[in-house]
Order: C-alpha cells, then sequence, then structure tokens
C-alpha cells in the first residue's frame, strides 16, 4: 500500500510546548487508521496541521505526493480531505437537509451556485447521505434541534456527502450513547470497505478493539507506539502511557 | 403551501402599491417614489448584513458614487444621452471598489466591528473629496441631473415628467431589484452563505474560499446600492456630499432593522414607513425627529429584533419555519 498520507519531521511549537515532535506518520491508500493517545498527546493538533487550520513550525504533510502544508484550509479540503471536528460543528441554523446540501455543493463550480437548479443527482446525494446517517426523518428540522449524538452523525455525514478521499474523524464517539456508539462503528467499519481511507481518532480501548484494525499510539506529540489492536493492548508501554506513569 | 397562502398578501400589496399614486397626491406620491429608491438601497444593506451578516457601516459610499457618476456624466458628456452608460457605471464602479475592499479586508480575515469602522472610514472619505473638491461641486454638490428617459433609440425617448410616471418606473425597478435578490439568496450560493454566516470555519473546511464568497456577495451589493444612487440622481436632480454622510449610513441600517433584517420585503417595508414618519412628524416637530427615530430604532431592535416582516412572519409560521429565509428554502430549490 503506498501512502496517501505522509507527514515528514513535522513538528509544532505552541510558545515553550512542543504539541508535534518531528513526527514521522504515514497513512496507506483505503486503510482504516486508528489514532490513541492520553488527553494532550497532540492528536488533534496533528489533524489541524493536516488540513492546514495550523502551520507548522518545521517538516511538511504530503498528500497523494505532494506537498500540501503551504495551501490554505479550503484548497486542501478541495483536494479531499474531509475533517469532522472533535466537537460537533454543525450549521445549528439550517436544516438538516442543508446542512447536507452545503457539503455537496462544494463539487460544483461556482458559476453553477447561481444557477436556479442544481442536478438531481446532487439530490440523490444528498438522500443517500441521510440515509447512511439515519436522518432521512430529521431532514427538515433544524440542526439546532438535534441530539447530541445526532449532530454527531449529521456532521460525519456532511463530511462524507463532501466526497473526501481522506476522512479524518476526531473522537467520533463521545458523548454518544453505547448503543449510538456501536451504530457508529457499523458505519466506519462500512466506509472502510467502500474503499474510503480513514484516519479516526479514539478516546477509549472499547471504540478501538470494535474497529479492529491497524493502531497508532500518540504521546507527547510522537508516535509511542504502532500495530494491531492485540499488540496494543498487551503493549506495556502502552498501558504505562494510559496510567501517566510515563 | 407556504405559496398559497401568501397569496392574499401579495394580492393585496400588488393592489396598495399600484393604487396609491392614485389617491395620494403629488407630495406623497414622490415621498413613496423616493422610499423606493430608498428601499433599493436599504435592500443593498440587508443583502450583506441579514444574508452574510457582515454590517457595513458606510454602505452610503456606493450609494453616493453611483449618485456622482450620474451626475457628473450628465454634466459632461455631450453629443448622446450618457443615462444608461450612467446606470451601467453605477453599477459597476461600487461593486469594483466593493470587490478590492473584500480582497484587502475579508482576506485578511478583517471582519466584525474592524470591518464596520473601516467602511466607515472609507465613506468619510468619500465624503471629504467631494466637499472639497470644486470640480466635484464642492459643498453645493452637482445640480442639473436630468430626469428619467426611457430611451429606446439615440433621437427616440420617452420622458417622464408627472409624477405618477416615476413611481410606476421606480414601482417596477423595485420589483426588478426585489426579484434578483430572492434569486440571489434562494440559490445554492445563498445557502453557502447562510452557511458561512451561521459557521464561516466549518464553511471553509468544506472546501469553500469564505473570504472570495464573501467578496461576491459586498459586489453584489455594492452593485445594487450603486443602482439606487443613480436612481436618485435622476429622481431629485442633484447630489450632494450628504449622501455620503454618516447620517445616511445610519438612516439606512435604521431602515433595515425596522423593517426586518434578512427579509429583502422589510428592506421596503422600513424605508417607506419611517420616511412618511419623517415626512408627517417633522413638519411640526422638526427638533424631535431624530429623538423620535432614535427611540423607534430602539424599540424594534429590544423588542422586535426580527424587524415588522420578520415579526409578522414568525406569527404566521412559527419556528422552525422561521428559520432564516434562506434557510427556509424549500428542498427542491437546492
Ligand atoms: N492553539 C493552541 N495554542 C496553544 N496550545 C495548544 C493549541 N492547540 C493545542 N495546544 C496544546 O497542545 C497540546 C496537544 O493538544 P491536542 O492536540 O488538542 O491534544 P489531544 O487532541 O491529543 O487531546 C495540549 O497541551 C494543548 O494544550
Ligand atoms: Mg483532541
Amino acid at each position: 500500500m503506498s501512502p496517501i498520507l505522509e507527514t515528514k519531521s513535522l513538528t509544532k511549537r505552541f510558545g515553550g510546548l512542543t504539541a508535534t515532535n518531528n513526527l514521522d506518520f504515514s497513512v496507506g491508500a483505503g486503510e482504516l487508521r486508528c489514532l490513541v493517545g492520553p488527553n494532550g498527546a497532540g492528536k488533534t493538533t496533528l489533524f489541524n496541521l493536516i488540513t492546514g487550520k495550523e502551520k507548522p513550525t518545521a517538516g511538511e504533510v504530503h498528500f497523494m505526493g505532494e506537498s500540501i502544508s503551504h495551501l490554505p484550509v479550503h484548497e486542501i479540503t478541495r483536494r479531499g480531505i474531509g475533517r469532522k471536528f472533535q466537537v460537533p460543528n454543525v450549521y445549528e441554523s439550517l436544516t438538516v437537509y442543508q446542512n447536507v446540501a452545503v457539503a455537496v455543493q462544494h463539487l460544483l463550480p461556482t458559476a453553477a451556485l447561481f444557477g436556479t437548479r442544481v442536478a438531481a443527482e446532487v439530490g440523490n446525494r444528498i438522500g443517500a447521505v441521510l440515509h447512511d446517517v439515519s436522518l432521512s426523518d430529521k431532514r427538515a428540522m433544524a440542526a439546532a434541534y438535534l441530539s447530541h449524538g445526532e449532530k454527531q452523525w449529521l456532521e460525519i455525514g456532511m463530511v462524507l456527502a463532501s466526497a473526501p478521499r481522506l476522512l479524518l474523524l476526531d473522537e467520533p464517539t463521545a458523548g454518544m450513547t453505547s448503543e449510538e456508539t456501536k451504530k457508529t462503528v457499523r458505519l466506519i467499519r462500512d466506509l472502510s470497505a467502500r474503499q474510503l481511507t480513514i484516519l479516526v481518532i479514539g478516546h477509549d480501548m472499547q471504540f478501538i478493539r470494535a474497529i479492529a484494525h491497524k493502531v497508532t499510539v500518540l504521546h507527547k506529540g510522537q508516535i509511542a507506539a504502532e500495530g494491531d489492536v492485540g499488540e496494543i493492548e498487551t503493549n506495556r508501554l502502552v498501558r504505562d502511557i494510559y496510567l501517566g506513569k510515563r | 403551501m407556504r405559496a398559497t397562502r401568501g397569496l392574499p398578501v401579495l394580492a393585496a400589496g400588488a393592489l396598495i402599491t399600484l393604487g396609491l399614486p392614485l389617491i395620494a397626491g403629488k407630495y406623497y406620491t414622490e415621498l413613496l417614489s423616493q422610499a423606493l429608491i430608498f428601499g433599493i438601497f436599504a435592500m443593498s444593506l440587508d443583502l450583506m448584513w441579514g444574508y452574510a451578516g457582515v454590517l457595513n457601516f458606510g454602505h452610503a459610499a456606493y450609494f453616493g458614487l453611483g449618485g456622482y457618476l450620474v451626475a457628473l456624466l450628465a454634466r459632461e458628456v455631450r453629443g448622446f444621452d450618457p443615462s444608461y452608460l450612467g446606470y451601467a457605471l453605477s453599477v459597476l464602479a461600487p461593486a469594483g471598489l466593493a470587490g478590492a475592499l473584500g480582497y484587502f479586508l475579508f482576506y485578511s480575515h478583517v471582519t466584525g466591528v474592524y470591518f464596520t469602522i473601516i467602511t466607515l472610514v472609507v465613506t468619510m472619505i468619500f465624503q471629504l473629496i467631494v466637499s472639497d473638491w470644486y470640480w466635484l461641486g464642492g459643498m453645493n454638490g452637482l445640480l442639473g441631473v436630468p430626469g428619467f428617459v426611457l430611451r429606446v433609440w439615440p433621437g427616440l425617448g420617452w420622458e417622464l415628467d408627472s409624477e405618477v410616471e416615476v413611481y410606476y418606473l421606480l414601482l417596477s425597478v423595485s420589483v426588478l431589484c426585489y426579484l434578483f435578490c430572492r434569486h440571489v439568496v434562494r440559490s445554492p450560493f445563498g445557502l453557502v452563505m447562510a452557511a458561512i454566516k451561521d459557521n464561516p470555519e466549518r464553511t471553509e473546511f468544506f472546501g469553500y474560499d469564505t473570504a472570495y464568497l464573501t467578496t461576491i456577495m459586498s459586489m453584489i451589493s455594492a452593485g445594487l446600492a450603486g443602482l439606487s444612487g443613480a436612481l436618485y440622481a435622476h429622481f431629485s436632480g442633484f447630489v450632494s456630499p450628504p449622501l455620503f454622510g454618516l447620517n445616511f449610513s445610519t438612516d439606512v441600517i435604521v431602515w433595515v432593522a425596522v423593517g426586518g433584517r434578512g427579509t429583502l420585503v422589510g428592506a421596503f417595508v422600513g424605508a417607506v414607513l419611517v420616511n412618511l414618519l419623517k415626512a408627517i412628524i417633522s413638519d411640526f416637530l422638526e427638533v424631535l425627529w431624530l429623538l423620535i427615530v432614535g427611540a423607534f430604532f430602539i424599540v424594534t431592535v429590544f423588542f422586535f429584533p426580527d424587524g415588522i416582516v420578520g415579526t409578522l412572519r414568525k406569527l404566521r409560521w412559527p419556528a422552525p419555519r422561521s428559520l432564516p429565509r434562506a434557510a427556509s428554502m424549500r428542498e427542491g430549490g437546492v
């Protein structure tokens, strides 16, 4: 598997704090990868660096063989990196349907945005996404009225609707009931089966076990361990990190 | 559903706007005509304030620019009637100015109160220039702008010389401008603007160049404001420095707030109502007028933050239909 995403000696400092430390990290095309680590390990910062929200202090991010570190957020997104934020980040004042429509429309050229009607396939795509995230019944509801878990799904749906090549999910099951978590895990595995490359930040072992794929453990902005779930679970170093011994 | 329920309102509105000049008399017909021009101006502000969430405190700069361009052309051009050229320039020049401002401000992420202050400074610079430059008329402004002529051929034109004809012309232009704005805010572009207003960061992360799109919206808004300025020059026959003034920029904000921000129609309701009140009250209470309009403004903002039109809509279509206009766009429209 050739890597679709690679970071090369990536470093990010905030004042005296090094959130990402000389990181060489890569994800293969079509892979489903879990990223774990204690709070403050630098997981979200890594997402910020990949998507251009933060510029690296040193090093580079490569996506599909090209350096993207110098690009603004919207251009990185246009190259095919979709991101779901840690805290649900949806358009509260728009309906569920419109939330997804905004995401789908970015595929249109600017001039087409002024048309009266967009091709039926856009509508079909929105419908399909709403079905995927089980929100078809609530399409006419303002997103503000959704439950926390539903907002998480809506945002996942929106990111899917934008047709990314690489999907970044930051703690997608945070705040979900165990039922909702199960459903989300199923959705993620489903998406992975459709050839999408997924990098998902998880916070508990249960979630990671359920996803059951390759895991990268991040600690103090560096890779502490990498391997299958089983290996990681029995890894002594990882246990120490989680228990706060290191 | 919504369309059929709105039909009686539409019919009543059409009847009133079409019938008014027949009973209003010359003075009030002219007042209404001017209020329509101000309504177009207010609607252009609403595009930015109500739909992009960006308040321009110097919106009068675009209006004044459009008006002065028309007046200058009328004075300088000999040999042909420059009014159509004037309309075109009065749209393009303000749009160009807005494009330049957007390039420097939105691309540097200057928003909120900083944007508001800079736009205020821009219009004050314009006011200084036209006040001090003799070629531009100085404090006296530029006089002698001809009235409206509907020209179909260089030698063949129809002069609109009665106030009723002028009213119907301005009413038609207002309706066209309204339909144009309605299309803009209900188009996919309008939906993206609603998204940017709601959550700019999320929208960047869907691949939208939010600075670029906001700049386009402000160019549309400025072009429309410039057109209303051009109409004003032809309507009143002269332009003067107060068109660039802070007072005028504030007035238009009041009209939009009173009529209902983010409703388009509200811009006209606010402009007509406030100007009508002003004409009636300031006849005998000139000094009190500012106090009264100030109080009126504060009452609307605090007790009816959605303005007259927004409040009426909420009464008719309670939540969740009372989402912002673009938001209640029908699904099929996407
Ligand atoms: N914008 C920022 N400014 C200053 N410090 C930051 C910023 N973003 C993250 N940090 C710090 O970087 C470290 C890593 O944070 P983060 O990547 O959010 O961790 P994680 O997502 O793994 O919990 C934390 O110590 C955090 O306080
Ligand atoms: Mg985090």
